[in-house]
């Protein structure tokens, strides 16, 4: 069921975010009766790991096995973007088929506090709607890792993710391409190209390769997680067998390009250097939990220094610092999407209770959902240290645009530690960064690790951007829309004060 | 350059085969150039297809679209009057999409002009 | 010793002083909190702004102008020591008004500070025709503004930076993390008790510590009686230079952004921004220039004001502790140029002969006696 939510209706659970713990926490909560709605950004259900999925609905599919389609279609659509993507189709279903008051192309601007009550003001069709809710699951998903390199603002340069968006969406595919990063995202979306007949020229891999902290970290749970691997081992191999020029231990890299990119040019293995011609660059450094919401409503959160990235802290039921604000999926820390349903879903059960509702016939279930969700995050921590960003093995070079929006260098942000900058707060007050439209999405944790380093502070000490409203831009006149009384001239005088006392 | 894939050239949201329709095209415009694309097609989509990369330009650096999920706000073009994310906004017929330029400008320098039209040749 | 002069607070306020006392040739050491520290210095509206100050109070209407003359020379020194421009900007500024009786309320009050600073009070009064002909992009709904020659704004995260800059050129130590906890007198000079419970000595302490003052201040025999006053503000995205002069109300920095505010509220040290209030600033945004509607806001935050019964600023040396100084206001901006260049006279008194500074005494904590 897909509405417009009414403004200012309120529901007993409020889910924001319909990728797989957000479906599934939905979903699991309609079964029971609760009322829920659940906002999403994107025009239909799936995050953005099963973005789009819905379009290639369920009407094709034969014996509900989403390997068999009809037409050709179907069949090159598989092929190429692979059995796992449309392995999302159930959760997409089942959420269609719930009692679900579902609101999509919403964009979640604001989250606060009313008494016990959340509240979630979101902006739909540039026509903004305050919702309240008994408890709200945020399940804001994950981003890509910020990888500062020379010459990755120029046009040209996209992330991995985005390359997989246009694939997905549009079923958009280019040639003459570089890969650059880590990352099973990375490998998948080089043989998505490969399979799209659009081979990349080249894969500059930044990764560790095969060590010893990241077998450790393998062993507890790598009987849970043979398939993945095989799925990995594979998937290099399709790339090697491809002939992709793989330049591995690659260092000192650089985008090249006047007003687009053009070339990229890399140390690697040996001390060779390599100048590749070319007019996309794909990259991408890992992922990281979009941590917006959580930060703007200052709950707890902690810096993971196996991930490198802050996280919020949430118990065994997803629920936050915040009684009444649960964080699941990988926006609670990188778990995958297959651990984010199930993860949804123990988010769910456990606001259900909090509701009042009787979840006891589920608690068997409850301690095997922890501890799948445990064995993905120990997975993900074998992930972080095969992969590890580069940012931790590389100092971001001088002349490294570090926000793209303000256009701030990673040289600007080292002379404010000279200037006693100790966190990112007033580093953005000296330097703008993290003022732009991305509200420092795509710089913050940049800016924390050249602090941390230029400093010799230990990350964890560093901080975070402080989030403030609106989580994303909207109009003057979508939060004018909110004001509750008519303008008077009270409260324009009594506007007058920052700077200026009329007593 | 991107290009739109056989799977896509055919819905398969449909039991038959069926291509891109004269139905399901429409144009608009990029800075007066004339742009086509699929009825669905964000303006982000519609302009890679059209091997257009540079969006617009901000402090003097070209910009084009990155992150294409919602988040990082290099796609903003501008539409009625408005800075809008291009990967966010669905493409319709008649469409007028002008580059987003903004010069660095000081308080007393006197008011700029809002784009360049010669300045997003590609 | 340590130092000569301990400047506890290392925001606008705590700068400018110890900017001042530097070029006054003293030694001086900041001592300043970390990253996530209460700051109205990062919250701020810009403006150096002279009307409707001291609508009442004739002494601060004359200290707030005697700082706005003397922006333009603060401006060029900090300037040159630094190769940073702070985009001042001083040719006037509006209070707008979108009812015909506001206005004439306003102008009226104005008049009678006019009579009461010797008929020296330059602004004018402009009709909705007159401010259209001045900013082209004023709404119908604006009945009219006054325009005040002496007001304008500066870019006041710039004015920070390089104070923090120019205060470690001239050799200052600025000691950052460094909450201060404790100020104590001794037979000579004072002791420090940092958070971290290392103990700094210094000959004398000015204390500039904004909110933090409420507990530092009463520890050398200051009343500190302040409160905290929550301000909202928003900024839209960078748009093409649209408007001419600032108002109280909204003004187009340098870099673009358009800064509207701002709210007052009591709300303890809450520095979160609210949408009730952030919501009627951008309705009156847009009565005032109807062109922001479309405008992307980027982002609304609050600050804290340090305020105190009156409104005024405190300049007080301790009467029980000698060499000790309380400053406080909530227009460092403004005050940012007479903080530098006049109070280290004041700060200074022994050492020099000729007063040019005027008498603080009409900001002495003794107002507040009961």
């Amino acid at each position: 069921m897909t509405a417009n939510a009414a403004a200012d209706s309120s529901f007993e659970l409020i889910v924001i975010g319909a990728g797989p713990a957000g479906m599934a926490a939905a979903t699991t909560a309609a079964d029971f009766g609760c009322s829920v709605c659940l906002l999403d950004e994107q025009p239909t259900a799936g995050g953005q790991i099963y973005r789009s999925l819905s379009r290639a609905g369920p009407t094709n599919r034969v014996n509900g096995d989403s390997g068999a389609w009809k037409n050709t279609a179907g069949k090159q659509a598989i092929e190429i973007l692979g059995k796992a993507y449309f392995s999302g189709l159930p959760l997409i279903e089942k959420l269609s088929a719930a009692n679900v008051h579902t609101v999509h192309g919403a964009c979640v601007w604001h989250v606060g506090l009313n008494g016990e009550d959340g509240v979630v003001t979101y902006s739909r069709q540039q026509h903004a709607s305050r919702i309240s809710g008994r408890h709200i699951i945020i399940a804001s998903g994950a981003m890509e890792r910020p990888m500062p390199l020379p010459g990755w603002t120029l046009p040209g340069v996209l992330t991995a993710g985005a390359g997989q968006i246009l694939l997905k969406t549009d079923g958009l595919a280019t040639d003459n391409s570089v890969l650059i990063g880590t990352g099973p995202l990375l490998y998948y979306f080089a043989t998505q190209l490969i399979r799209s007949g659009c081979k990349p020229k080249a894969l500059i891999d930044t990764g560790n390769g095969v060590n010893r902290t990241a077998i450790r970290e393998l062993l507890p749970v790598a009987l849970h997680y043979y398939r993945p691997l095989l799925t990995g081992l594979s998937m290099l191999s399709q790339i090697k067998r491809a002939g992709v020029n793989c330049y591995s231990g690659a260092s000192a890299i650089e985008i090249l390009g006047d007003s687009r990119a053009s070339g990229v040019r890399c140390h690697y293995t040996g001390g060779k250097q390599i100048n590749i011609d070319c007019d996309f660059v794909f990259m991408h450094d890992g992922v990281i939990p979009n941590t917006h919401i959580s930060r703007s409503l200052q709950l707890r959160h902690q810096w993971n220094s196996v991930h490198h990235y802050h996280e919020p802290a949430i118990n065994d039921g997803a629920v936050s610092s915040q009684s009444n604000i649960s964080i699941a999926g990988d926006g609670s820390g990188i778990i995958g999407a297959e651990a984010s349903a199930q993860h949804g879903k123990l988010a769910s059960l456990t606001a259900l209770k909090s509701l009042g509702y009787d979840t006891e016939g589920q608690s068997k279930n409850r301690q095997r959902q922890i501890n799948a969700v445990g064995r993905a995050r120990q997975f993900q921590r074998f992930l972080a240290r095969l992969y590890p960003p580069l940012i931790t093995t590389e100092p971001v070079a001088d002349n490294t645009i570090v926000c793209r929006c303000e256009q701030v260098t990673a040289a600007e942000i080292k002379r404010c530690v000279e200037l006693g900058c100790t966190g990112p707060n007033q580093t953005k007050a000296y330097t703008r960064c993290g003022m732009g439209p991305c509200q420092g999405r795509y710089c913050g944790l940049t800016v924390a690790n050249i602090i941390a380093r230029e400093s010799n502070l230990p990350a964890e000490t560093i901080g975070t951007f402080r989030v403030r409203s609106p989580l994303k831009p909207v109009t003057i006149a979508e939060l004018a829309s909110l004001a509750d009384t008519p303008p008077t001239h009270t409260q324009m005088t009594t506007a007058t004060h920052t700077n200026d006392d009329s007593r | 350059m991107f290009k739109r894939l056989h799977f896509a050239n055919q819905s398969v949201q449909t039991t038959e085969p069926q291509s891109g329709t004269a139905d399901d095209e429409i144009t608009f415009s990029f800075n007066q150039q004339v742009v086509t694309a699929r009825r669905g097609d964000t303006v982000a989509t519609a302009l890679l297809l059209n091997n257009i990369i540079r969006f617009g330009q901000r402090g003097g650096i070209d910009k084009g679209p990155f992150c294409l999920m919602g988040a990082c706000y290099e796609c903003l073009v501008q539409v009625n009057g408005r800075s809008q994310q291009a990967c966010m906004l669905e493409a319709v017929q008649d469409m007028q999409v002008m580059p987003l330029i903004l010069c660095n400008h000081d308080a007393d320098s006197p008011a700029t002009t809002e784009h360049d039209p010669d300045d997003n040749s590609q | 010793m340590d130092t000569e002069f301990a400047v506890v607070g290392g925001g606008i306020v705590g700068l400018s002083v110890a900017y001042g006392l530097l070029c006054s040739g003293k030694r001086v050491t900041v001592y300043d909190e970390g990253d996530t520290a209460i700051r109205a210095s990062r919250g701020n509206f810009g403006l150096v702004w002279v009307q409707g100050k001291g609508q009442n109070y004739p002494p601060y209407a004359r200290w707030t102008r005697r700082s706005a003359r003397a922006w333009p020379q603060f401006a060029q020194q900090l300037a040159q020591e630094s190769g940073t421009a702070l985009n001042l900007q001083q040719r006037g500024g509006y209070s707008i008004h979108l009812t015909e009786q506001s206005l004439a309320d306003k102008v009226a009050s104005y008049e009678k500070l006019r009579v009461a600073l010797d008929d020296d009070y330059p602004f004018e009064v402009l009709g909705h025709n007159a401010i259209k002909q001045e900013e082209p992009h004023i709404g119908p709904s604006v009945a009219g503004a006054i325009l005040h020659h002496e007001d304008g704004h500066v870019n006041p995260l710039m004015l920070l930076r390089t104070l923090a800059q120019l205060v470690r050129k001239r050799g200052a130590d600025v000691i950052t993390d460094a909450a201060v906890t404790r100020l104590e007198p001794q037979a000579s000079g004072y002791e420090l008790q940092l958070q971290n419970k290392q103990v700094h000595r210094a000959e004398k302490i000015v204390i500039c510590a904004g909110l933090g003052a409420k507990t530092l201040a009463p520890m050398l025999g200051f009343k500190a009686p302040i409160f905290a006053q929550r301000g909202q503000v928003l900024i839209t995205e960078k748009m093409p230079p649209f408007i001419n002069r600032p108002s109280g109300e909204i003004r187009q920095v340098n870099e673009g952004g358009v800064q509207i505010g701002a709210s007052s509220e009591l709300a303890g040290l809450n520095d979160s921004e609210t949408i009730d209030i952030t919501a009627q600033l951008a309705r009156n945004a847009m009565l005032m220039y109807p062109k922001l509607a479309s405008a992307s806001l980027l982002r609304s935050w609050a600050a804290l004001r340090i305020m105190t019964p009156d409104g005024y600023p405190i300049y007080q040396q301790s009467t029980t502790c000698p060499g000790a100084f309380y400053i406080t206001c909530h227009s460092g901006i403004t005050l940012a140029a007479a903080h530098a260049l006049l109070l280290p006279e004041w700060l200074c008194s022994r050492d020099h002969g000729e007063p040019s500074l005027p008498s603080l005494s009409a900001f002495s904590e003794a107002r507040f006696n009961v």
